[in-house]
Formats: C-alpha cells, structure tokens, sequence
C-alpha cells in the first residue's frame, strides 16, 4: 500500500470519524428517544387493539377509551418513534454522504427535545379528550406548528450540507434523502393548513386527511427508507448498486405517483368522482416504485449471501425491503375500485396496510440502519448477538401476523359489513379472530422492541463493547472477509489502528 | 473537494434557500385564501348562510346573558301588556270557548226547529249506498273508542246497538254529534249518567257526519233510514252552543 492513499484513507477515516463525533449526541438522542415512544406506542397499541375484541378491557377509565387509546398509538408511532428515526437516519445520512461535519447539533439537540416536548403534550392532549378527530392529526392544533419549526430546525442543516458538499457524484440515498426533506413540509404545511386555518366543507377535509396519511407514508417514510437501504446495501456488501437506470426509474415513478394517492378512501363519498379513482390507481401503481428499489436492493446484497446472514443492519435492511415487496402487494390488493376496496374502507384493512408500511417497512429498515450507525457514533459495539436475534425474531413473527390479518381478516370483516341484510355483529364475528391475533403480534413486538430499547439505552450510556470485532448474528463470521468494508470492522476505529483483519 | 462551494455566504443562503423550499406552499396557500375567496356558491352554502345568521343571533343572545334582575324587572310590564290586550273574535262557531259571552248567546238563542229535518227522512227501506256506509265505516274508528268496536258501549258511554234513540229521529243525532251531550239518559231501558257526557265532534264535515250517522244506524243490529248531508248542514247553526240534555231531544 503506497504512503500516498495510506494518508487518504487515514484523512478519510479522520473525516468520516469527526461527522460521527459532531453528530453523535442528536443521533443517539432521536434514537432513544424513538425507541423509547415505540415502546410506549406499542403498549397504547395492544391496548386499543384488546378492546376491539373484548370490548370491557379497561373500560372503567375515560382516558383509555378506544377513541383516545387508538389514535394515541397511533400518533405516538408515527412522530414519536417514525419521524425521531427518520430524522436520526436523515441527519447522519446527510452528513456522511455530504462529507461535512454537522455545525448545528446543539440546535439539533434542542429542536428535537421540543419535538419531544410536542409529542407528550400532544398524547396528554388526545388521552383528556382534545383530540382533533382527524386520523394522524390528532394531536391538539397548537402542536403542529412546533413539529413545523422543530422539522425546520432538525433538517436545515442537512439541507446546507448538501448545497456546500464537495463536488461530483450524488449518491442515490441523497436524491431520497433531500426528496423526502422538501416533501414533508409540502405535505405537512398543506394538509395542515388547508385542514386548521382555512376549514373548506368537511367532506373535502375528510379527502385532504386522507391524502396526508397516504402521503405521509409514500413521500415521506418510504423515501427515507430507500434513502437508507441503498446506502446500506452497497456499504455493508461492498458491491456498487445493482443497476443506476433501475433506481431512477424507481425515485422518479415515486415522485410522479406517490403524491395522487390517498383519496380512495373515500370512495362513493359525494367529492368529485374522480379523485378517489385516482388515488386508488396511484396507489395500485406505488408496486411499480416498490419493485424498482426492492429489486435493485435485492440483486445488490443476494450475491452475498454470508454478510446478509451475518450482519444485523443488512438483515433486519432485507427484511424490511421484503415488506415493502409486500406492502406493494398489498397496495394492489387491497385498492381495487368495485372488487376489495369497498371491503377495505372500514375494516382492519386499512390500518393493517398503514402497520405494513410504518412497521413492516419502514421500522425494519431503520432498525438495520440502528444497528449500523450506532457503532459509528458511540464508537462501541452492541453487547450481545442474542439480544438483537430476539429483536429480529418476535419482530417478524409480530409483523406476518399484522399483515396477514391486514390481507385477509380486514376483507372477511368487510365482506361481513357489505351483508347489510344481517345483523351488525356478523362483521364483529368475523373479525373477531383477527382482532385476538393483531393483540398478539403486538405482545410480540412490544416483547422485541422492549430489549431494543433496553439494548439502545446501554450504548448510549457507552455500555457498549470496546471492540474492534462487530457483534455479528453468525459467530465465526469475522474469520471471513470483514462485513463493513474494507475500512475496518467500525468506520471510526481511527488512523491509528490497523484494520482487524 | 473545492473549498470555494463551503463558505459562510453560501450556507447562509442556502439556509433561506431551504426554509423558503419549505415554506413554499404555505406562502401558496396564503395567497390562494387572501386572493381568491370565493362567496358562497353551492346551492348547500347559500341555504346555510340564514342558518348561520340565525346561530350568530342566538349566540349573541346567549353570550348576553340576561340576569335574573332584569327579566324580574320586565316581567310586570310584560304581565301588563298581557292583560291589557284583547282576545281576538272568534270567526269558526267549533272554536267558541265555553263560558265567553259568545257561548252564553248561542246558549241564550231560540232553540232550532228540527220538523224539517225529520220530515226529510226517507222511509226505513230506501237502499243505502255502500260507499256511504263505508266512509261512516271509517268515521267510526273515532267512535269506537267509547261506544264501542260493535255499538257495545262501555264504561264512559252508552251502547249504540239496539239504543232507540239512534233509529229515532234524524235530528237528534246531528244535534247530539254537533253539541254534545251530557247528563242522565235512559237507553234500551237502562240508565246512564256520565260524569263528562259526550264531547261535540262538530270538525267533521257533512258528509263525513252523514257518512258515519248512517252506518251508526245500520249496523250492530239497528236498522233505519239513511242520514244525508243536507240535514246535517240545515242544523249547522247548533256548533258552538253548550251540550245538549235529554230533555231537549225529541223522544223516541
């Protein structure tokens, strides 16, 4: 090795290095924090969902009614754990890829305590009874412009990294990164504005709610997603990405389709007829976005099969670009005007699909990104190998059952409610096993999510392992070609070390 | 790396770059409510402006929220214009209050001569229209209530079946149906006395009290001469006079 590319390589590990230390304390923090609000949001979660099967569990308590249980849940996984991960994944991201160091954490920092400070005013708000009503808008209306400034603050930095990064090639993550950055306040400013401010008729306002979560879920968590899984999949193999024209189709399809859909949910409202036509054709195409990015993520990590076996983030990454295969699938199945989505409108269906794209996708990938940048930052490795199996295993276990009652139960309780010359309580019969089963997958994953939580908590109480050997799930892996890269078994293990292998 | 594209000027612009990226669409949508508000255009939100209105005023009137004090204050003036103020004359003879003075002068009027009335009655054995029968059928649903589904009569009036007062003279039972009747009458050779006695049912017309008198006197038995219309109008002038007694009805 020539002394000219040692020194880049060392100056490179120093950089990479010194973006994980300035970035160090937001990201733990937007991790933890999230684990943290996805423990309590799956605990709301089996509580709604107990009660839909036995309707008595804890009816005694006004505050745990299921009309403020669920939307609580609900709203605390999607900005309590969803966004906190995604803005963890978007603030190293953007860092690393940009190559510049991150000037702003202390403003980070105190944006994403506010941020926190919003959610529990917010849950406190909808638990007393002030919810708005507005499904994933529930949080009291004083909320949504301290998510809005908080939001600003969090990703104007990496906004300004990307405009001041070193010239040449912009990474495929970057192109999602910065879309979902510029969507989100689209959306965001939009729904909400149009929603709190200037109230049109409440039928168009029921349309506009509806649009919101769609697009929450495809302009804003999917891109962040895919943003991370094509970094990991090339990185932790160390192959290039599987095809370039592959992954531009995939971003731009995104960017055509994803903001139309929503609207079919409501379908045979009186709103203009074509709007939820529309939206049931965009969501139905949203399998063309899916399988581009599936199948370019896929082709880049199976021809190693031994590092998606051995390395955590690139197994629960995998696994959760399984789901969005499904979640593809599922958006094909479960939105076809005239045959199931009338059977879809109100039943477990729906929220099914949303689970499948916050949890089955978008929660799985950002666990592999955990798994993958906490290392780097805290400049520890994870404890044990078993506490992440546990993780993985009720995980998926949880999911498959959410997906398959998303799938099928959600259709047998529609067709139940189509039957409008029976009685009520033939959908309730019908559901009935499906609701015991999604209280279940819940058990599952809350059991999982706990040992995550507690697992995160240690490192970043710098509990973890003063190791240059990751903690990998196969244990004689790291006799083989090391599974990051050639950089080392951790980016920051600094100039001074040699390489573990 | 090209140190020129990282300095303090371009991330400052680019810092107002991005949150005016962010702000975009709701400087838009500013624009779009400042602009261009629409009026009310829908046929819905036209019909709901006086609604609207009328929910402004009612609000208001709550939000004013008069004291105990004040209505106190009003009520006198209130309970003066109230018994300063005169009834209005009553023009229909169904409406006349019992005991007013237009009640007493119909009680103190002439008592009407029914000879022609009874003289217009056809003989017992004249056929009778069935569609006659069948609207008085219908009346009778009112009747039923106390005398009876079959003229059995019952706790609160007398039997209609076999009663010689029905299948007696014509004018006795418009004048009963116009007046009412109150104290002790015997029938079929029974006495009776009801505390209230019998309301008048003048608000029929006189088809429909010809209609129901005459399938009174055809069924449960009874058997007579049809009721007509123009005998109930020529005792029209009987409504609003006080319940009729025994006394003054013609004997059967």
């Amino acid at each position: 090795m020539s002394s000219a590319i040692q020194n880049s390589s060392d100056q490179d590990a120093l950089l990479r290095a010194g973006i994980d230390r300035s970035l160090r304390h937001p990201v733990m923090f937007f991790m933890t924090s999230g684990a943290a609000w996805l423990a309590v949001s799956i605990v709301l979660g089996i509580i709604a969902s107990a009660k839909v099967h036995s309707p008595g569990f804890m009816s005694g308590c006004a505050w745990l009614d299921y009309g403020r249980v669920f939307p609580s849940h609900i709203n605390a996984l999607i900005y309590g754990w969803g966004f906190q991960a995604a803005f963890a994944v978007i603030i190293w991201l953007m860092a690393r890829l940009s190559r510049k160091k991150c000037t702003s954490a202390g403003i980070i920092l105190t944006a994403g305590h506010i941020w926190n400070l919003g959610v529990s005013l917010g849950l406190v708000g909808i638990l007393s009874g002030n919810g708005t009503g507005m499904p994933w808008m529930e949080f009291p209306s004083f909320v949504w412009p301290v998510f809005l400034v908080s939001y600003t603050a969090i990703v104007i930095g990496s906004f300004i990294q990307f405009r001041v990064r070193p010239e040449g090639h912009v990474y495929i993550s970057q192109w999602y990164l910065l879309a979902a950055m510029v969507w989100f306040p689209w959306v965001f400013i939009t729904a909400n504005t149009l929603l709190h401010c200037i109230p049109g008729h409440p039928l168009m306002a029921a349309g506009i709610n509806a649009w919101y979560r769609s697009a929450l879920v495809f302009l804003f968590f999917t891109p962040v997603a895919l943003a991370a899984a094509y970094y990991l999949a090339p990185k932790v193999t160390g192959r290039p990405v599987f095809s370039y024209s592959l992954a531009k189709l995939g971003f731009w399809s995104l960017a055509i389709i994803g903001p139309w859909a929503g609207m079919q949910k409501l379908m045979g409202a009186p709103i203009p007829f074509f709007l939820p036509y529309v939206g049931a054709a965009a969501t139905v195409l949203f399998f063309v976005p899916a399988v581009c990015a599936a199948l370019n993520i896929f082709r880049t990590t199976l021809s190693s099969p031994g590092v998606v076996a051995s390395s955590p983030s690139l197994r629960f990454m995998i696994t959760g670009i399984g789901g969005l295969i499904l979640l593809g699938l599922a958006a094909v199945w479960l939105n076809l005007p005239g045959s199931t989505l009338p059977l879809t409108q109100f039943s477990l269906s729906g929220y099914g699909f949303e689970i499948l794209a916050i949890y089955g996708f978008f929660s799985f990938v950002m666990f592999g990104s955990v798994y993958f940048i906490v290392p780097r930052v805290t400049g520890r490795e994870w404890l044990s190998r078993r506490l992440i199996k546990i993780h993985f295993l009720f995980s998926v276990y949880g999911i498959i059952t959410v997906a398959a009652v998303a799938l099928f139960g959600g259709l047998q309780q529609g067709i139940g409610q189509e039957e409008w010359q029976q009685p009520w309580q033939g959908a309730a019969t019908r559901a009935y096993p499906y609701a015991v089963a999604t209280t279940i997958a819940w058990c599952f994953i809350l059991f999982s999510n706990v040992f995550f939580f507690i697992h995160l908590a240690l490192m970043w109480l710098r509990l973890g392992r003063r190791s240059l050997h990751p903690t990998l799930l196969v244990s004689d892996a790291h006799h083989g070609p090391g599974p990051h890269g050639e950089e080392g078994d951790i980016d920051n293990a600094g100039p001074g070390h040699v390489a573990a292998h | 790396m090209d140190p020129s594209r990282d300095n303090p000027l371009i991330r400052f612009t680019t810092f107002w770059w991005g949150i005016g990226t962010f702000l975009i669409f709701a400087v838009l949508l500013a624009v779009i409510w400042l602009f261009v508000r629409p009026e009310p255009t829908s046929l819905e939100d036209a019909a709901a402006q006086p609604r609207y209105a009328t929910k402004a005023k009612i609000d208001a009137a709550q939000a004013a929220n008069l004291s105990p004090e004040s209505i106190e204050a009003a009520a006198a003036t209130v309970a003066k214009q109230l018994a300063d103020s005169k009834p209005i004359a009553v023009s229909i003879p169904a409406q006349v209050v019992p005991g007013s003075d237009t009640a007493k002068k119909l009680a103190a009027a002439p008592a009407v001569d029914t000879k022609a009335v009874d003289a217009a009655t056809a003989g017992s054995d004249a056929p009778i229209d069935p569609a006659v029968m069948a609207s008085g059928k219908a009346s009778y649903l009112v009747c039923s209530a106390c005398h009876g589904q079959n003229g059995e009569g019952g706790p609160i009036a007398p039997p209609l079946a076999d009663s010689e007062w029905v299948t007696g003279p014509v004018s006795n039972l418009i004048r009963i149906q116009l007046r009412g009747l109150k104290g002790p009458i015997k029938v079929a050779g029974k006495d009776y006395n009801f505390a209230v006695g019998m309301a008048a049912l003048s608000y029929q017309n006189d088809e429909q009290i010809a209609g129901v008198l005459t399938y009174v006197r055809n069924s449960f038995g009874n058997k007579a001469s049809a009721v007509t219309a123009a005998q109930v109008a020529a005792l029209r002038s009987e409504v609003g006079k006080p319940q009729l007694l025994a006394e003054e009805l013609i004997k059967p």
